[in-house]
């Protein structure tokens, strides 16, 4: 059997069961309740807050309770007007049909997810088909958002009545984990458990989804979001130190922003290392030279499928540099000094002079520096003596 | 600028009109009809050939029998492996072909593109609209090494003219011809080294006899030649070779990148270098030659140069260096 997700298998059903948020989930009730006697003001609910803290959950959870269909309509993918009432038509009539068959009236909330996510420009109508909808009052419409924009969002913030979701506190988080634990009938560290909740900063979807790796035996250190976004220095450290090729995926995929850098930097290591078999060097090298052409293509013809392949590659390159033991060793990368300080004045001294020089007697730079150069040195000696002094520096002639 | 450039010999013996040109009749023979008729109907131009042959040179005189003394304020000529990026090369055309009023003198202006096989062929698309919109007022002489490299619809708006290697008569000839001229006393078996050497390129060719003679002090012997042939590579990648030979790949790696970091060659130019001297020293065995040619096709779509070629480096080493010991 498929192991299940833990974020879906102990999703709260009712909202007894939902932690934190006491406050919020009152106001819900009283809302709903409210909207049933056609006594609210608010023909919708807007739900605020950061993710993985309950407000999906919250809504299933109310419906549930009260015994209604939730009807969710996911803002990535149903996003115009013409798109939302299209849905709504269909299920409309099927409801209507099946009312009239059975007997039975199934009651429907209309749930807009994300709707941070739906554009006011590029998903024409798509907010204010939401609002127009919740208007008419054929069924309770709430919405959720992670950041609304006060702009972009301001009629829903002035129709909608608005309830904040906060993050869970690490105390909230941990009556949760033990919660699970006790249901899964796990034996993990209190001391583990306490790790995840204050790493999790608030957000229980995180909290749970570390839970569940860390029973699989994966370190809290590895899986935890506050790996993101580290000092190209740090990252370096903790590639080094560690870790299993799972490891250091998880660390390669949650700095992406510097992969550049990184690939650079073990360039760098790799090629300077005192310690790597020459034959793992060449291989190393080699594995370096076809991540490089793949993040050429992936530059030149803005193809980003190739993201999902660098991030093995890379992963598998530091995995195998870390067991040959090329390591990072705290040295500042020398491309950066090369790319930046070395020889620079040189450089563009005898780049300007050989254009000039170059352009002057029909030639590129290219081919003045390559055919024509060695024959002028001999030639001149003083007016161009710093161009020719690097000339021979470099080129010995 | 031009006189004080003059002491390169290739410039000052570059010949001025089209009936110097060495040995390359068919060409200018097409090239004067096509002045003898209308020169309103002058198309666009392609010239190919090797290195060496009178392309450029051509392309200039032809100005010269068009404009006459004031050719310089008509032509405007571009590099495309200098001028980066095909927007650059828009913007100089256009601001060049805007101030125009086409006369019985001057019909059109000229723009010379020297190495046009540089270019991506995305350059060469929008290259090709250029020369398009321009037309009227402008005229393109496209200059490349491969025709092969510039895309056909380019290749069919432009009357192509091909430049054949150099044969040695012509070539010794005319070598003769700037030895008389300067004074220098050179052997037959002198010139003919330096054409050995120079593979019917007359650019070569003369470079290496210019070279050579200023050295020698206008006495080049055989010797002198080859010594001096010995040293076309830059002493950096000859160092670079040296240190893989015996294995070292670290020193090979540090001349490398003193070597990019002055000379700001990229990285196809670094391996032709790599590859002559190997060429010279008969160290291109075939799985030497493989690998070269391996990493000059993966420079082609790679981010970061430096990297391909430190790979190469570190397979060289292990090529070149078990040959040593």
């Amino acid at each position: 059997m498929v192991e299940m997700v833990w974020t879906e298998k102990h999703r709260p059903r009712s909202l007894n069961e939902i932690i934190g948020n006491e406050e919020a989930k009152l106001e819900l009730v009283r809302w709903l309740r409210n909207w049933e006697e056609g006594k609210s003001d608010f023909p919708g609910i807007l739900l605020v807050g950061p993710p993985g803290i309950g407000k999906t959950t919250a809504v299933h959870a109310l419906a549930n309770d009260f015994s209604y269909h939730v009807v969710e309509l996911n803002a990535s993918e149903y996003r115009t007007a013409e798109k939302i009432y299209e849905k709504l038509g269909s299920l409309g009539r099927s409801y209507t049909l099946e009312r009239y068959f059975t007997g039975r009236e199934r009651r429907i909330i209309v749930f807009f997810d994300e709707i941070d996510g739906i554009d006011p420009k590029e998903d024409r109508g798509g907010l204010d088909a939401v609002i127009e909808i919740a208007g008419k009052r054929d069924f309770p419409v709430v919405a959720a958002a992670n950041v609304p924009d006060p702009q972009k969002h301001k009629k829903l913030f002035e129709l909608f009545k608005v309830v904040e979701f906060r993050q869970l506190t690490p105390k909230h988080i941990i009556i949760l984990l033990k919660r699970i634990v006790e249901r899964e009938g796990l034996k993990i560290d209190y001391e583990i458990i306490k790790k995840i909740a204050e790493r999790a900063r608030g957000d229980a979807r995180l909290a749970i989804n570390m839970l569940q790796a860390a029973s699989l035996g994966i370190p809290v250190e590895s899986i935890s979001q506050s790996l993101e976004n580290l000092p190209l220095d740090e990252l370096l450290r903790r590639l080094s130190s560690s870790l299993s090729y799972y490891e250091i995926k998880q660390l390669i995929d949650a700095n992406s922003s510097l992969w550049e850098d990184l690939i650079y930097t073990y360039f760098d290591i790799i090629a300077r290392s005192p310690v790597l078999k020459f034959d793992a060097k060449i291989q190393l090298l080699d594995a370096l030279s076809k991540i490089d052409i793949y993040l050429g293509r992936m530059n030149k013809e803005r193809q980003f499928f190739y993201l999902r392949y660098l991030s093995h590659l890379i992963a598998w390159l530091i995995y195998n540099a870390n067991k040959s033991g090329a390591v990072y060793d705290g040295r500042i990368p020398e491309y950066r000094l090369y790319k930046f300080v070395f020889n620079r004045d040189a450089r563009e001294e005898f780049t300007e002079l050989s254009e000039a020089l170059g352009r002057s007697i029909h030639e590129s730079r290219r081919k003045f520096t390559l055919y024509t150069l060695p024959t002028f040195c001999k030639l001149v000696k003083r007016k161009y003596s710093k161009l020719c002094e690097w000339v021979k520096k470099v080129y010995g002639w | 600028m031009s006189t004080r450039l003059e002491l390169l010999w290739i410039e000052k013996y570059r010949p001025k009109k089209l009936d110097d040109i060495v040995d390359q009749e068919e060409v200018i023979q097409g090239l004067k009809n096509l002045l003898k008729g209308d020169i309103k109907e002058m198309p666009h131009l392609l010239f190919a050939g090797p290195p060496g042959t009178g392309k450029t040179t051509t392309a200039l005189a032809l100005a010269r029998e068009i404009y006459g003394g004031q050719w310089r304020d008509y032509v405007l000529e571009l590099n495309a492996s200098d001028e980066r990026g095909i927007n650059v090369i828009r913007e100089r055309v256009k601001i060049f072909a805007q101030y125009f009023t086409p006369s019985e003198k001057a019909p059109f202006k000229i723009v010379i593109l020297d190495e046009a096989d540089m270019m991506t062929s995305e350059a060469q698309t929008a290259l090709r609209r250029i020369m398009e919109i321009n037309a009227r007022v402008t005229r393109f002489i496209l200059i490349c090494n491969y025709i092969t490299r510039i895309i056909s619809p380019i290749q069919s708006r432009t009357a192509i003219f091909r430049f054949k290697r150099l044969p040695k008569e012509g070539a010794i000839q005319y070598l003769k011809m700037i030895c008389d001229s300067e004074g220098v006393e050179c052997s037959p078996d002198v010139l003919d080294k330096i054409y050995e050497a120079s593979l019917g390129d007359l650019r070569k060719a003369i470079n290496l006899l210019q070279s050579v003679s200023t050295v020698t002090g206008g006495k080049p012997t055989v010797k002198d030649v080859e010594s001096i042939v010995g040293k076309a590579t830059p002493e950096a990648i000859v160092k670079m070779i040296d240190a893989l030979r015996m294995g070292d790949f670290n020193s090979a790696r540090n001349l490398l990148f003193d070597f990019i970091s002055v000379s700001n060659l990229d990285g196809q130019e670094v391996i032709k270098l790599i590859f002559n001297e190997l060429m010279m020293r008969n160290l291109l065995q075939p799985e030497v030659a493989e690998v070269l040619a391996e990493y000059e096709y993966r420079i082609l779509t790679s981010a970061y140069y430096e990297i391909q070629l430190t790979a190469l480096l570190a397979k060289l080493s292990r090529l070149l260096g078990s040959r040593g010991q």
